[in-house]
């Protein structure tokens, strides 16, 4: 046999040989070749579920059409902690994505330990033309880390059906908590035994609507959570005191709700949207699962104590890992996003209000009835955010509180000024 | 000289190498995917470690911290409150129902498959479909009890009630499993001590007090310690149906690690409450396992 092969000219080891060599080319082709695509590659965790997944999935056509050169991967995650658990693996694995969206609180968690790319350095996005109060929710430490595609905004929600049939007028809604607290009696509806019915002012259905519900009304006595260094709590002053005890008058002097009444899951089942409730803090989200429980919504600017009005925007914000592999990739999508058309799409398709101011003004985005209301209530949020890495642990603290005076586990002072004590400790571990 | 003696009478090394080359496989798999991170877990609880920031090494201040930890505290007592609330009634309908069961009559194979049914359900699907029956204003749980005269409950939404409501829940779904490990315990006994029972004019109560329960002694043990290990580490249902609420009143351990390590990105101190977890369920195991082995003796 061996004489067979070195008839034709090869013997067993050249052609052992030549066998080795070609895999091992084929496999450095290969490998490089992977090497390369994923050079080529945009990798985008995203965040656009729910009632933004289609806004979400036009965007990225629309920038695979105008960008066919870059190859954009993108993986869509469901809920925000899920992509938190896969953004805090990866970093640590190096396996980061190079783009990701994220509820903003996420984004300076890692910014904090300066993992992520200086956006306002990054961009070529004039800043001005971002709404300032959705934009301060991604600066820390002096930098633009974390920059929003859209913002959330809050009103008061009412079921205008149930408003009509109490004898209040649906288009002259609350200017000040003292209407607010007539509108909460003159809704609420109960049985002979007491059984509630309709709760005139349902306030909150789990510990992030706690702390959003203090929040607004604690800005509505013209307090805030934090001193404007974001160093010390200021939540537990009078301002803090004096809307907790409204909050508190509204469930045991007024009985407009009752404890607990509606805390659970929500969605098309919650209180408001089985016509259960009729009114109660909405976000822009809340706007499709009301009208497609035929709920005849409405809203309207939350009232302060004494007139004016106030809200709290939440946005979703682009984050660039700052060793990503696609920086350039990253960049172009995130300009591309915040281009007016853009903005203005995502914004009509999904119900949220666009950070480009422009586009908040946009005749499309106005012609919206809800959408329009919730841009105009977003105009009342305060300039100045709560920014801090810790803000998912304040959250819970003051939630916390907020019920422990509800369920009369305590005094109302008593349970802010432990919390503010327990923030304080948080602030100055850092 | 014993020592040497049992030297002298072990085989050699080389003797078994087949042995084991051939538990070597598992024995790499069992390392590193569950000595490694749990020795790595150990280690992390002595460090401040947050996978983002420089991790220092901080002796044993997340262990001091836990001590003054009012909230760990709390799930420290909702964990024990739970464990109990879950490992005695499971126990003892699983018991009953596997007594009920052992004996011959019809359908007896359709209502062994329908107790055990639960145990096979999706737990996230149980958790929902439970929320629902819990609901206050429409749920079926208030309208039986309205129906009964008795006023209704906010079963998920009263700090007082909601861990309640999650052990009702968790007896139903496990009651399966103790019922199906006492039936095969059941099998066990043999049929002339109950014969002999009877002529001795013994009645149910009594055969079921002094023969199955101590005949059973080694099968509840280990399903006590079965039950009280996966009690301890609840999560998912608590996840799904109260996200810890109301008022931290359904937070437990193996939650508040969770919540501790991700959404506060401390897994340092994340990881010192895991380790006090590890060692309390390995108490209990060790503890078990002796009074098991002492009971067998």
């Amino acid at each position: 046999m061996s004489t067979s092969i070195k008839h034709r000219g090869l013997n067993r080891r050249e052609l052992l040989r030549g066998v080795a060599g070609s895999a091992l080319a084929l496999g450095l082709t290969g490998v490089a070749g992977r090497a390369f695509a994923q050079d080529q590659q945009l990798v985008f965790w995203s965040q656009f579920a729910g009632s933004k997944r289609a806004a979400g999935e036009a965007l990225e056509a629309a920038f695979k059409a105008a960008h066919p050169e870059r190859n954009l991967v993108s993986t869509l995650y469901a809920e925000p902690p899920q992509l938190n658990e896969k953004i805090l693996t990866s970093i640590n694995g190096n396996t980061a994505p190079d783009l990701f969206v994220q509820h903003w609180d996420y984004n300076l968690t890692y910014a904090a330990g300066d993992r992520m790319l200086d956006l306002g350095e990054a961009l070529d996005v004039d800043m001005t033309a971002l709404d300032p109060s959705l934009l301060a929710y991604g600066h820390i430490n002096g930098a633009q880390y974390s920059v929003p595609m859209y913002g959330t905004s809050r009103g008061i929600g009412f079921n205008r059906a149930l408003v009509t049939q109490a004898g209040l007028d649906p288009d002259a809604p609350p200017t000040t908590w003292a209407e607010l607290r007539e509108w909460a009696v003159a809704l609420t509806r109960r049985a002979e035994s007491g059984l509630l019915e309709v709760a005139g002012f349902s306030m909150f259905h789990n510990d992030l609507e706690a702390w959003e519900t203090f929040t607004i009304f604690l800005q509505g006595a013209g307090g805030s959570l934090l001193s404007d260094d974001l160093s010390t709590p200021t939540f537990a002053g009078p301002e803090g005191v004096k809307a907790l005890t409204f909050l508190y008058d509204l469930l045991y002097a007024d009985k407009v709700t009752d404890l607990g009444f509606g805390l659970g899951p929500g969605g098309l089942a919650s209180p408001f949207n089985t016509g259960r409730a009729a009114m109660i803090i909405a976000g822009n989200y809340s706007t499709n699962n009301a009208l497609r429980a035929g709920i005849e919504f409405d809203v309207a600017p939350i009232p302060m104590e004494g007139g004016g009005f106030t809200s709290i925007v939440d946005p979703f914000c682009y984050a660039v890992p700052r060793d990503a592999r696609n920086t350039e990739g990253a960049v172009a999508f995130i300009e591309f996003a915040l281009s007016p058309e853009q903005q203005v799409a995502f914004a009509v398709e999904s119900k949220n209000v666009p950070v480009l101011k422009s586009a908040q003004q946009d005749p499309a985005v106005q012609a919206d009835p809800y959408l329009s209301k919730f841009v105009h209530t977003a105009s009342f949020a305060p300039a100045k955010a709560p920014a801090i890495p810790a803000f998912s642990r304040l959250v819970t603290i003051i939630a916390r509180a907020v019920q422990e005076a509800m369920f009369n586990r305590t005094s109302v002072e008593n349970a802010l000024t432990s919390a503010a004590a327990e923030v304080q400790t948080i602030l100055d571990r850092g | 000289m014993t020592f040497r003696s049992g030297a002298a009478d072990a085989p050699a090394f080389n003797q078994n190498l087949g042995a084991y080359l051939f538990l070597a496989p598992a024995l790499l798999i069992l390392f590193l995917s569950l000595l490694l991170p749990a020795a790595a877990t150990i280690g992390m609880s002595f460090t401040d470690i947050s996978f983002l920031r420089p991790t220092n090494f901080v002796g044993l201040d997340n262990y001091l911290r836990l001590l003054s930890d009012g909230r760990f505290q709390q799930a420290v007592f909702n964990t024990s409150y739970y464990t109990l609330g879950v490992t005695l009634p499971t126990m003892v309908l699983g018991l009953l129902a596997a007594v009920a069961l052992n004996r011959r009559f019809p359908f007896r194979v359709a209502f062994r498959t329908i107790f055990y049914l639960p145990v096979l359900t999706s737990l996230i699907a149980a958790a929902v479909v439970w929320v629902y029956i819990y609901e206050p204003y429409s749920g079926p749980m208030n309208g039986l009890l309205v129906s009964l005269g008795l006023p209704p409950q906010p079963w998920l939404q009263s700090p007082n009630l909601a861990m309640t409501a999650l052990i009702i829940m968790a007896v139903w779904r496990d009651f399966g499993t103790a019922m199906i490990i006492y039936l095969a315990g059941l099998q066990d006994i043999p049929e002339e001590i109950y014969e002999a029972a009877r002529l001795d004019g013994a009645g149910k109560f009594a055969i079921l007090r002094r023969i199955t329960v101590p005949m059973l002694s080694s099968v509840t043990f280990y399903l006590m310690i079965i039950l009280i290990v996966q009690s301890f580490q609840v999560f998912g249902a608590i996840y799904v149906m109260t996200g810890g609420g109301p008022l931290g009143s359904t937070e437990t351990i193996v939650f508040q690690m969770y919540q501790t390590a991700f959404g506060y990105t401390e897994f340092g101190y994340a990881a010192a409450m895991s380790t006090v977890l590890f060692f309390v369920i390995l108490l209990f195991s060790i503890v078990g396992t002796k009074i098991m082995r002492k009971g067998e003796a």
